[in-house]
């Protein structure tokens, strides 16, 4: 504990002089290793929360695996009490590969589920595919209003054969919050779980989200699972059949980066009662829930989180007894962006989300009355996520400055900069341990060593790009731009006996 | 030590932690590797053994005896396939099964382990004396219910269904008391499993303070189709102040279906009850499948409120001809409603189940 201040003393001892000059140059000096000062504390803040996150979660992980001999799994899909399921796929221009998408997910194992695609305007031909594949007809269904709606339904189809698992909506385009909304006004079941069109899910991912609503049906609301990154894995009808280390080393730094911080990270805050992120990409809701918080904002580009958020409000403002719970595995599996451009677009889109939601939840922050998300999740937040840009790229600025006019030396520095790079480093090899040792999802030596090389790698610049990003995503968001969500450029996923799938706009 | 020398101390203390995580890995990787083939060789030696002991043949003997004398680090490899069986098989091959599990001592192990002190080895021995349907254990196993942990409670829960002792329906029940001690589905499918014996504590537990309790109840009376409780059932109703467990009695009435649950259903779709028992009413009226209903269900297609007219619509699809007529007539004489639009959507319904579809999506059109 002493460290820090012996540090400050000895870094801002002047060379010499005197006067005001020198009087000046010396407070420069001395703000200027206080700054340092603050920048060392908060790497080592930042990564041993990391760490706390990751043995939070090893613990879940522990518990998971030594429960699976008697977890009882088939339980839930035997029983006649397994609550039944709307799945929601919002689709724009997803015509690559929408067919196989719904195909994979009719065939999920779950007693009784329904599939609702809601097509929000899309300009390809999405819908001509889904006709094609199902035989779809229009028929009249009168829509709900549960939810209010910004786009207009143009068409309800179902299978000829009458089957009442698929259904499919034509909206115009208002965006994906919005058609999500559609989706869940039109949802039949009590459990909504939304999904992206191009999420591939395992087969018994429903199942095991589920089983949180199914063990405590009162005051589960929310589960999340998690989302994993599918480049470079082998596809077979839409499900991930064999898991691969991607090619590229930009998405194979994502990998590790996906492994601790959302696999791990979440299972930390889910097992400390504070989850505030259930990704879009796959997530299982309560309908009734959903409908009191007013659904999807379609206002907010993080709108995922930001939903998760109300949850957490509504349910504290009403004094309820309520649980969000992660669930770490099974799993989705979704394409990373492979290029830095599509990656920037995609660090700044969730950049502002995070600077949207916390000032649109102010109030929440440090508030008492919403409990650990108030007091724990959401000051987290707002200090290591959405402030972590300003303070890596500050460190970046400072140091040099520093070094320029003697606050600090030069052995000092180098030292303090391995220093949290290598506890960077450490924590990326706890993640990969718990990985190892918990869900063992990459087999082969060689992507073992990939993935040690990758968290080494994510320290040197690809951190530094990020915050470069995320610090245009905050700026984004106090300037309070047009929302734009970008094109993701998809390269297809790796069949056997098939060439990788070419673009998938 | 000045900070410079601290520094470097932290630096050589990181790199060391982090080469060690690195042989951890490696060591933990090896080592998982080389455990699965000689287990996966050794399981696969004996395979056909087990597949000779479940394969219906009389003589069970020969592989019975070689199986029962198979050493312990044989075993080890042989018994998750074994216990993998015996979820799946019945008849002789389970009764087969189960003698090897006895001449091997795991349920006189088991019965040992239930009150051992890792939650590991209580849970597993739980789910053992479960699958082998160890009816001795049932008393242990009640008293497992109140375990201290989450695990063994649910593995408890889920083994008294598997034992099939009707005298565990009093103690699953009062497991989901004070704030769910044990799973919900995993009691209520324990309670399903324990067939009519388990009725009176049920009907007991319509009138139990706590609403978990009488919700399971209430669900397990209809799944079990317990028609003689129906007016228990419906006694609690009129009382019942929690929406969830009222609309659990009233799925319950649907399914049970007597003349005495149809009226208590139409009643319960009136406007005095709450929205969702309303909706759950107007479904539960399909499902208990009387022509009777049709009057009131066509009612209220044309309710203000969405869910309870698109149930009845709904509802009124799987009631045959008259229902038919009724949903034809609101098209015709309430044109541009919203109770047309929902009978005109249960007609399309119809149209589809009968094989092809022969209406526009919209009346007007």
């Amino acid at each position: 504990m002493s460290a820090v201040p012996d540090a400050l003393i000895a870094l801002s001892a002047p060379p010499g002089g005197s006067g005001v000059v020198e009087g000046v140059a010396a407070g420069v000096r001395w703000v200027l290793a206080l700054i340092s000062a603050i920048l060392l504390v908060y790497s080592v803040a930042i990564n041993t929360s990391y760490l706390i996150l990751i043995f939070l979660a090893t613990w879940d992980a522990v518990h998971f695996h030594r429960r699976m001999a008697f977890s009882g799994q088939e339980d839930v899909y035997a029983n006649p009490l397994t609550p039944a399921i709307s799945v929601i796929m919002a689709a724009y221009n997803e015509e690559a590969g929408i067919a196989e998408s719904v195909r994979a997910m009719l065939s999920m194992r779950y007693p009784t589920f329904e599939v609702v695609v809601v097509d929000d305007g899309s300009t390809d031909g999405t819908f001509e595919r889904l006709r094609a594949e199902h035989d779809l007809i229009e028929v009249p269904r009168v829509i709900p209003d549960d939810l209010p709606m910004r786009g207009t339904v143009l068409s309800t189809h179902v299978p000829a054969d009458g089957s009442p698992s698929l259904l499919v909506v034509r909206k115009t385009n208002s965006g994906r919050a919005d058609a999500n909304n559609v989706g869940i006004n039109l949802a039949q079941h009590p459990l909504v779980c939304i999904v992206d069109a191009d999420s591939l899910l395992d087969s018994s991912a429903l199942l095991s989200v589920a089983k949180p609503f199914a063990d405590d049906p009162l005051r589960v609301v929310a589960t999340g699972g998690v989302v994993r990154i599918a480049n470079g894995c082998e596809v077979i009808g839409g499900r991930v059949t064999k898991v691969n280390m991607p090619r590229s080393w930009l998405v194979r730094i994502q990998v590790v980066e996906y492994l601790r911080a959302f696999l791990l990270g979440r299972t930390g805050w889910s097992r400390l009662g504070g989850l505030l992120v259930i990704s879009g990409a796959f997530g299982l809701f309560r309908r009734d829930v959903l409908i009191e918080v007013g659904g999807f904002d379609p206002d907010t580009i993080g709108e995922d989180a930001e939903m998760v958020a109300r949850f957490h409000r509504h349910l504290r403002e009403q004094r309820r007894d309520y649980r969000i719970v992660f669930v770490s595995e099974p799993v989705s599996w979704t394409e990373a962006p492979s290029s830095l451009a599509v990656l920037a677009r995609q660090r700044r889109r969730w950049s502002r989300g995070l600077a949207e939601l916390a000032w649109r939840h102010r109030d929440m922050i440090g508030n008492p009355r919403y409990g650990r998300i108030g007091l724990l999740t959401l000051p987290y937040y707002v200090l290591f996520e959405l402030f972590a840009p300003v303070v890596n790229l500050g460190g970046l600025v400072l140091v040099p400055v520093a070094l320029l006019v003697d606050a600090i030396d030069i052995p000092f520095a180098l030292a303090l900069l391995l220093a949290s790079f290598g506890y960077a480093v450490l924590v990326g090899f706890v993640a990969l341990a718990v990985e190892e040792y918990a869900f063992r999802r990459y087999s082969r030596w060689r992507d073992l060593g990939v993935a040690v090389l990758a968290s080494v790698a994510e320290n040197f610049g690809y951190r530094q790009f990020n915050a470069w990003w995320g610090l245009q995503g905050i700026f984004a968001a106090l300037r309070r731009t047009k929302q734009v969500w970008g094109v993701m450029t998809r390269e297809g996923f790796s069949t056997p006996g098939k060439p990788t799938g070419g673009k998938r706009g | 030590m000045n900070t410079t020398q601290l520094l470097s101390l932290l630096l050589a203390a990181l790199a060391g932690a982090t080469t060690m995580l690195g042989l951890v890995i490696v060591a933990g990787r090896a080592l998982h590797r080389r455990r699965v083939r000689r287990d996966a060789r050794l399981a696969a030696d004996f395979r056909p053994l087990l597949l000779e002991l479940i394969g219906g043949d009389d003589d069970i003997d020969e592989p019975l005896r070689r199986l029962a004398a198979l050493d312990r680090r044989r075993w080890r490899a042989v018994e998750p396939s074994a216990i993998s069986l015996l979820t799946k098989v019945s008849g002789h091959a389970r009764t087969a099964l189960v003698k090897l599990f006895e001449q091997r001592g795991l349920a006189r192990t088991a019965l040992r382990d239930l009150t051992g002190s890792g939650a590991v080895r209580r849970a597993t021995a739980a789910h053992v004396l479960g699958l082998m349907g160890h009816a001795e254990a049932a008393p242990a196993l009640a008293g497992l219910l109140s375990d201290r942990s989450p695990e063994v409670r649910a593995v408890a829960a889920r083994a008294l269904g598997q034992v099939g002792a009707p005298e565990a329906a009093g103690p699953l029940l009062a497991s989901l008391a004070g704030g769910g001690r044990a799973p919900f589905y995993l009691v209520t499918q324990s309670l399903i499993r324990l067939g009519p014996g388990a009725r009176p504590a049920l009907v007991e537990a319509l009138s139990h303070e706590d609403a978990v309790v009488r919700a399971a109840a209430a669900e397990v009376l209809g799944l079990t189709g317990a028609v003689e409780t129906a007016p228990a059932l419906i006694g609690m109703l009129v009382g019942e102040t929690s929406t969830e467990v009222q609309t659990r009695m009233v799925r319950s009435l649907g399914r049970l279906g007597t003349p005495m649950c149809l009226q208590a259903l139409i009643h319960a779709t009136g406007p005095g009850h709450p929205h969702a028992v309303r909706v759950e009413a107007a479904a539960a009226l399909g499902v208990l499948g009387s022509p009777r209903a049709v009057p009131a269900l066509g009612e209220l297609l044309g309710d203000s409120r969405y869910h309870v007219a698109h149930n009845a619509a709904r509802s009124l699809a799987r009631l045959g001809d008259p229902a038919m007529i009724v949903l034809a007539e609101t098209v015709a004489e309430r044109s541009g409603t919203s109770a047309a639009e929902h009978a005109w959507e249960a007609l399309a319904i119809l149209d589809l189940q009968a094989g092809h579809l022969q209406r526009p999506p919209t009346p007007a059109s």
